[in-house]
């Protein structure tokens, strides 16, 4: 009798915590593959959402189609959707949320704060940021061609980062770990067709700046993300000297000397492209020279960006303050100016190792 | 010298027999002596098997005395009983004929015993025995002509092994406890003889390895035996669920195999078996989770590859249980744990179809249970059709109909597949992949969690006389381990099991 009790209860509990309250069959919710966010007409926002088609069968490939909807928050609008849908809406698959360039101007912290706290979204989508054309057009450009426009853009935000280092992947969770600056991807339209040209920097969720692809590049090289990529580097006579970083190994660290400054120290390992006619890669001194030369360029390469950003009033996309607040809180609060960011020099020393030369050294001639 | 019982039956007229009686349950209650008297005899024999049209009753002289011979057709040898018993007592003219001279000198070529009573005649003769009865003795002659047909052993279809002996038990005990000897030359081998069920007096053989069983696990097992109280056992299966620890659980706790090298390999490990008559099944004790993945073939071969077949074997138990259950949970509940081109895959599948994924893979499984069963008692050339009709119908046409989705059969063929490796399991996984199909459709991955939590407490409750049931899973003691996930090689397996043994020492006796 105990026993039988004791299993009623547990059942009781088990049954009444849990249950067919979220179930639904996967034939009858729509898949939404990407968010595009805009402002709207008659209400403040346009949501604008990629809803996969289903046509059912062994061979068939999914299309798509956007349907939106305008309310006056992006909640709003996404009831709105409901009632536009054939079927219940599923964003556990949502891969990529789109700002127009007029919502990435007012701001979209509290846009995407809403996307964090709601469980029903992947905390690993990509954000990212469209000019020229308003988000709903970019994802329509899927439902013409039939196919996913939202993966096709999220594996060229992928491709490029992994194979260019130059666009950060910038995803929903880091966007809230990042604070107060973030760097989105952005599209810009050519020819009807979408590609990715630069970053959208962010401070405080609002649109700060552009930085084109080479900028980008030196930002998250001294940021500690880049994995690999080209790299173009030119001499003071105007050399061109392209090469391949294979892998970087980044460490960053704050010294407070004379001024408050930022240590950036990078181990290269960089493969040429083309050689350079002074570029003696047959010895072992001209190696060395060579390697020398390059670390020297890179260093440059990295400071000068640095001061443009600084001129510019872009210094944060380096995210430098926020390092420093972080890693040396008291230098932070001693140095207690306006900006912080101004008085933050950076400083880096580059260790470049070259990977594809050949020489001919007495000793292994011997 | 006949004694004074004896005499006042031979004296008294009419003879005690009309009075005897067969009780209601069809034994003999009564131990009644034989009479003297030829015809006495006779007529009580035949009034007991007067229906049973197998009794043959041959009178005969032997010199001048009268004889007759009972016996049963069909359970004799008739050969033995006209060449050893008949014809030699024909034949023989010298007189007195008295039964102690019919079992000494006139039947000398197979085995005799002088009975007393009308009991152990009928015993006998039940057996399969002829019995000799002379005029003017209070006495009859047993005489062994057991004869009835029996199976030539072959290769169990239940236990195949590409490796290892090919022999399997067949209906005959002695045969079957032979076969056990013959692997255990030794004199510490014990085969106790048993009987079961007042009507079927069915013949049993308790074996064990006396210096190796240890006697606590003896005397358990003894006393469940002798608990069993039943008037019929046609199979082991009859004692198995009588004697078992936990009598409603899906799991067996008493072990069944047809191979004599499996349990001549369990006693050796200090198990004790029963070899009982008239079936090809005997039952081992105790008996663990673990042994389920174990084949005979697993220690005949490479210990590499008898580890990674037992590793498979428990992985397709997990798979072949949880599959069903997980693939419903995730679909109905759980969708953003599946892989974008999965989730894409399953929906485009489902497209159509009318039921719930959950009803979908109900039938599914129940439909593949049926061909299942139903090929498993049909002849083989029908078996094989019903696996194309199974194939083509239920796979193919049923899919194209839109009746199910194929993403739902290939998740049940993959789970009916993976069911199939382990045979001595198949049982218990068609329950529990129901339970887990139910708890999944339910409260999803929750559900799953709840389910097979509910099972591992089930199993870490039960035992097999007094060995817990998953035994060696969490023992740290090395030696245990060498036989529980993975078979190591022979040579470090110094010791037997620590639960089952008496004696642990298996190498260096």
């Amino acid at each position: 009798m105990k026993r039988m009790l004791c299993f009623i209860f547990t059942m009781l509990n088990v049954l009444s915590l849990s249950g067919c309250y979220d179930y639904h069959e996967i034939n009858n919710t729509a898949m939404v593959a990407g968010i595009g966010i805009d402002h709207g007409k008659e209400f403040h926002y346009k949501v604008s959402v990629e809803v996969i088609r289903l046509s059912g069968g062994e061979s068939s490939t999914p299309t798509a189609k956007v349907i939106s909807e305008e309310g006056e928050n992006v909640e709003d609008c996404l009831k709105r959707l409901v009632n536009v849908a054939t079927k219940e809406l599923q964003f556990s698959h949502c891969k990529l949320i789109l700002f127009s360039d007029s919502v990435t101007e007012e701001g979209v912290s509290n846009l995407v704060d809403a996307f964090m706290r709601d469980p029903q979204y992947r905390s690993d989508l990509f954000l990212a940021a469209v000019q020229g054309s308003g988000a709903r057009e970019m994802l329509s450009i899927g439902e013409k061609e039939e196919r996913i426009a939202s993966y096709d853009y999220v594996s060229v935000i992928e491709n490029s980062y992994r194979e260019t280092g130059s666009v950060p992947p910038t995803k929903l969770y880091q966007f809230s770990m990042d604070g107060d600056q973030t760097m989105l991807p952005l599209f810009t339209e050519s020819d009807g067709k979408y590609s990715v040209d630069g970053t959208v920097s962010l401070v405080k969720g609002k649109k700060f700046g552009l930085l084109d692809l080479e900028k980008t590049q030196s930002v998250m090289l001294v940021s500690g993300e880049y994995r690999r990529g080209e790299l173009l580097l030119t001499t003071e006579d105007g050399v061109e000297i392209p090469c391949q970083i294979r892998s970087v190994k980044a460490s960053r660290s704050v010294e407070d000397g004379e001024s408050l400054s930022v240590f950036v120290k990078l181990e290269c390992y960089i493969r040429l492209t083309s050689m350079p006619k002074d570029f003696d890669l047959s010895t072992m001194h001209g190696v060395d020279a060579a390697e020398e030369k390059i670390s020297a360029l890179l260093s440059e390469k990295l400071e000068s960006d640095w001061q443009w950003a600084k001129e510019r009033e872009l210094c944060d996309v380096f995210g430098l303050s926020v390092y420093v607040y972080r890693h040396a809180p008291y230098l932070y609060d001693l140095r207690n100016a306006g900006d912080r960011a101004k008085i933050i020099e950076l400083k880096s020393e580059c260790k470049v190792t070259l990977e594809n030369f050949g020489f001919s050294d007495e000793r292994i001639s011997k | 010298m006949k004694s004074k019982k004896q005499n006042d039956l031979v004296s008294a007229e009419p003879h005690p027999f009309p009075e005897f009686s067969v009780a209601d349950t069809g034994a003999l209650t009564e131990d009644a002596p034989l009479a003297s008297a030829l015809d006495v005899n006779m007529r009580m024999l035949k009034r007991v098997f007067q229906d049973d049209g197998t009794f043959i009753c041959r009178e005969f002289f032997s010199g001048p005395v009268r004889c007759f011979a009972v016996y049963f057709d069909g359970l004799v040898n008739n050969t033995v009983v006209y060449e050893s018993v008949i014809r030699p007592m024909i034949e023989y003219i010298e007189s007195p004929c008295t039964p102690q001279r019919i079992a000494r000198e006139i039947i000398i070529n197979i085995e005799t015993k002088i009975v007393n009573t009308a009991k152990e005649c009928f015993d006998a003769m039940l057996a399969g025995d002829s019995v000799v009865f002379a005029d003017g003795y209070g006495q009859a002659v047993v005489a062994s002509t057991k004869g009835f047909p029996v199976r030539t052993p072959e290769e169990p279809a239940a236990e195949k092994a590409l490796l290892g002996p090919r022999e399997g038990f067949t209906e005959s005990v002695l045969m079957n406890v032979a076969m056990v000897h013959r692997k255990l030359k030794t004199v510490d081998f014990c085969a106790e003889t048993m009987t079961f069920g007042t009507r079927s007096g069915t013949k049993a053989f308790l074996c064990y390895l006396k210096s190796v069983v240890r006697p606590e696990l003896l005397s358990e097992v003894k006393r469940r035996l002798s608990n069993i109280d039943m008037d019929g056992i046609l199979d082991s299966n009859y004692i198995s669920e009588q004697i078992s620890d936990c009598r409603n659980s899906i799991f067996r706790t008493v072990g069944m195999t047809e191979r004599p090298d499996v349990v001549a390999a369990g006693l050796l490990e200090g198990r004790v078996a029963l070899i009982v008559d008239g079936t090809p099944v005997a039952l081992e004790m105790p008996y663990i989770f673990m042994e389920t993945f174990q084949t005979a073939e697993d220690y005949y071969q490479n210990f590499w590859f008898a580890s990674i077949g037992r590793l498979l074997r428990i992985l397709c138990f997990i798979l072949t249980v949880s599959v069903p259950g997980i693939f419903v949970s995730l679909v109905s509940y759980h969708q953003e744990l599946l892989p974008t081109d999965l989730a894409l895959s399953i929906a485009s599948a489902r497209e159509g179809v009318p039921f719930p994924i959950a009803v979908e893979c109900f039938l599914m499984i129940t439909v593949f249970e049926i061909l299942r069963e139903a090929s498993q008692r049909l002849p083989g050339n029908i078996a094989q059709a019903l696996s194309i009709v199974g194939a083509i119908v239920i796979g193919d046409a049923a899919v194209s109909a839109r009746f199910i989705g194929s993403t739902t059969l290939i998740v049940v063929a993959f789970a009916g597949i993976t069911g199939l490796i382990s045979p001595r399991l198949e049982n218990s996984v068609i329950v529990l992949r129901l339970y887990l199909l139910i708890a999944g459709s339910l409260l999803g991955l929750y559900g799953i969690l709840f389910a097979l939590l509910s099972v591992f407490f089930h199993l870490m409750s039960i035992t097999s006389f007094g060995v817990p049931y998953l035994a060696y899973w969490f023992v740290p003691r090395g030696q245990d381990q060498k036989d529980v996930l993975i078979r190591a090689p022979w040579w470090t397996m110094r010791t037997r099991p620590s639960f089952f043994a008496k004696d642990r020492i298996r190498k260096g006796e």
